[in-house]
């Protein structure tokens, strides 16, 4: 493990990848910032610049931009309660109505303090239980590899808003469907490319993140303008802490981090659910005192979800470098990136690319520490961009979805498909459809279709693959109980609803 | 009969015929003989996702869905919504033929002004700035962009 590190720090200390560090949280948190803009979008966006390095320092620019946006998002969330981040909607709880008492700068230095106790902590554990499970998941067969599949989208549905179960699953399927576009790699067949020559290689999964996240956005901001918040910019970042305060801080980073860490290597959850649940832990664990605080600025409050949904970010990693299976959206879009560079993510990956591996967990935890260091000073600066007038910035964003696109493939039926993908995208979001799933089910489509073929052709076509190992068998179970649980709370109430009508 | 028709029905209507048309043209999936005998080939998963997708659209169409609030789609910008689309259609048909510089200078004062900025100077100079800013760092990273086929035809 230290050969590790250390290889990990042999990487990432060359004057490019720490430029690259610095260029990814700096790009993150500017991106990040936009209410809007999440950070699958601030990813999708930066990927066709990576494509000129080597995996390893395009995973340190994109692991950069991930936190970045994260920090971008917490920090609008305080300045002007729009979060630009769904990982970040709990810190407006409590960062906004200290940014409205005139303690802009104290809630960022509170939120940027907790982010940097939260990654920091979270990648510790990253680093000692990576390589254990990384170890373990070798002995995982094709079968086990597909249900884990099967298992991590089904949870993406599961932990989606109560209402909204039967949308993420059929957003699933869809982003299941259209990874079915292409020649089918095992026979050199077309499947559904109409006879279309562009369509031959299947749609880019640059494309499909970019369609229905960046480009999408924009959209959605042209339809739904937000009012203007007003807000004190702060003009100087005063980010200094009392004792007091520190003391009231540190106990909630603990706890939320952990928390935060292990709700992150579940597949499904991330973030967003982090942050929530780490607010509502803290809401419970504190004095009355203090929870009257709640809501209403406290430090606590602002200290917790943060803590959490950067332990998280930095825990969704564990999955997808593991098992190579994305745990969210973003993870999703990383694992795109990965392939595109030809690295197979997965337990292979510490073998076959430690350089990778090592690299992308250091420069978590030099990605924190820039945001704490330089990012946090500069805030009042970068926040700014906050003012740029929407008529500017909306054409700017759909430029640059759009030439991300074609300049990787110089075609412009790529940028019809996508305007086509990006309106879809738009209704179904106004729908209240989630496109997380969507994203996912697309980049595990090709992989699953590959381990149950390998799966069903080992057994002769027999689907006994699924019980013949208790591993498998377990694995079954447990997806089997993530599909049906949120299933039956879905139709409950509704069933209760009717019969009280 | 126009209660029951809720926008989830409608979408589930939708992704059902959708699903429909993908089991039928998984139908044709060209398979040679040897496939044909395989237990698991080219047309095996879209079955089973076609399959699933049925399922789940039926599901949204029998089960009773939670009432969707409607005022949240009041009040859209559904005009320069479309405009903006329109634009960046023409933008993609036209990059190939009026080259990168004119066409994405273009894309961006129109841009700028259907969505409300009203200063010329201003859209001219942002919409000059990023698209030769662009330009030279694209040159810079020794990516080719098209100067346009009219002109080099001209030229």
């Amino acid at each position: 493990m230290i050969d590790g590190i250390l290889l990990g720090l042999q990487t990432v200390l060359t004057l490019q990848n720490l430029g690259l560090v610095l260029a990814g949280c700096a790009a993150g948190t500017f991106i990040g910032m936009l209410p809007g803009l999440g950070p699958i979008s601030a990813i999708a966006l930066m990927i066709p610049v990576t494509y000129g390095f080597d995996p390893a320092s395009g995973m340190i620019l994109l692991a950069g931009v991930y936190y970045g946006a994260i920090f971008g998002g917490s920090t609008s969330s305080i300045l002007i309660n729009a979060p630009g981040v769904a990982g970040t909607v709990a810190t407006a709880f409590d960062g906004y109505p200290l940014s409205q008492q005139g303690k802009a700068g104290k809630a960022l230095a509170v939120a940027a303090y907790a982010s940097f106790a939260g990654g920091t902590i979270a990648a510790v554990f990253l680093v000692l239980a990576a390589p254990s499970l990384a170890e373990l998941s070798l002995s995982f067969q094709s079968a086990d590899y597909f249900i884990l599949m099967l298992l991590g989208l089904a949870l993406v549905a599961a932990f989606s808003e109560r209402g909204d179960y039967l949308k993420a699953i059929l957003m699933t399927i869809v982003g299941l469907m259209l990874s079915t576009v292409g020649t089918d790699l095992s026979a050199g067949v077309q499947r559904f490319t109409f006879g279309r020559m562009d369509l031959i290689d299947g749609i880019s999964f640059l494309l499909l993140a970019m369609a229905t996240f960046a480009l999408a956005e924009a959209f959605m901001m042209v339809l739904k303008p937000t009012p203007k918040a007003e807000t004190q910019f702060p003009t100087y970042a005063d980010l200094s802490l009392s004792r007091k305060d520190v003391k009231r801080i540190v106990p909630s980073i603990g706890r939320s981090s952990v928390l935060g860490f292990l709700v992150g290597t579940l597949p499904g959850a991330g973030a967003t659910i982090a942050s929530f649940l780490a607010y509502g832990m803290e809401r419970n664990i504190v004095s009355p005192a203090e929870r009257e605080q709640f809501g209403k600025g406290s430090l606590a409050g602002l200290a917790a979800p943060e803590a959490a949904n950067n332990a998280a970010c930095t825990g969704s990693f564990v999955p997808l470098l593991t098992l190579g299976i994305p745990g969210s959206g973003t993870t999703a879009v990383l694992l795109g990136a990965l392939i595109a560079y030809g690295v197979q993510p997965g337990p292979r990956l510490f073998i076959d690319a430690p350089e990778v591996f090592w690299s992308v967990i250091v420069s978590m935890y030099f990605g924190n520490m820039i945001l704490l260091v330089l990012n946090l000073p500069l805030i009042p600066q970068i926040a700014r961009v906050l003012l740029l007038p929407r008529p500017i910035l909306v054409p700017l964003i759909m430029f640059f979805s759009v030439m991300g696109v074609y300049l990787v493939s110089f075609n412009s039926f790529d940028i019809q498909l996508m305007l086509m993908i990006a309106v879809a995208a738009v209704v179904l979001r106004l729908l209240t459809f989630p496109m997380a799933p969507l994203l996912l089910g697309f980049i595990l489509g090709g992989m699953l279709e590959d381990n149950l073929r390998r799966a069903i052709t080992l057994s002769d076509g027999s689907w006994s693959f699924l019980w013949d190992r208790p591993l498998t068998l377990a694995l079954v179970m447990v997806t089997t109980v993530v599909i049906i649980t949120p299933f039956i709370r879905y139709i409950l109430p509704q069933k209760r609803l009717r019969e009280a009508s | 009969m126009k209660s029951w028709l809720n926008n989830l029905r409608v979408v589930g209507l939708f992704f059902l015929l959708v699903s429909l048309g993908y089991l039928w043209t998984a139908q044709s999936i060209p398979l040679d003989f040897w496939s044909e005998q395989e237990p698991f080939n080219a047309r095996s998963l879209p079955y089973l996702i076609g399959t699933a997708c049925v399922i789940v659209s039926l599901l949204l169409l029998a089960l009773p869905s939670p009432s969707f609030d409607w005022s949240l789609l009041r009040g859209l910008n559904i005009g320069p919504a479309v405009m903006m689309l329109a634009l960046l259609s023409t933008y993609g048909f036209m990059i190939d033929k009026l080259g990168f510089l004119f066409s994405t200078f273009c894309l961006l004062a129109a841009g700028f002004f259907l969505l409300g900025e009203r200063r010329p100077l201003r859209i001219i100079s942002i919409a000059a700035g990023v698209t030769g800013i662009f330009w030279v760092i694209m040159d810079l990273l020794g990516i080719y962009l098209n100067p346009g086929d009219l002109f080099l035809d001209w030229s």
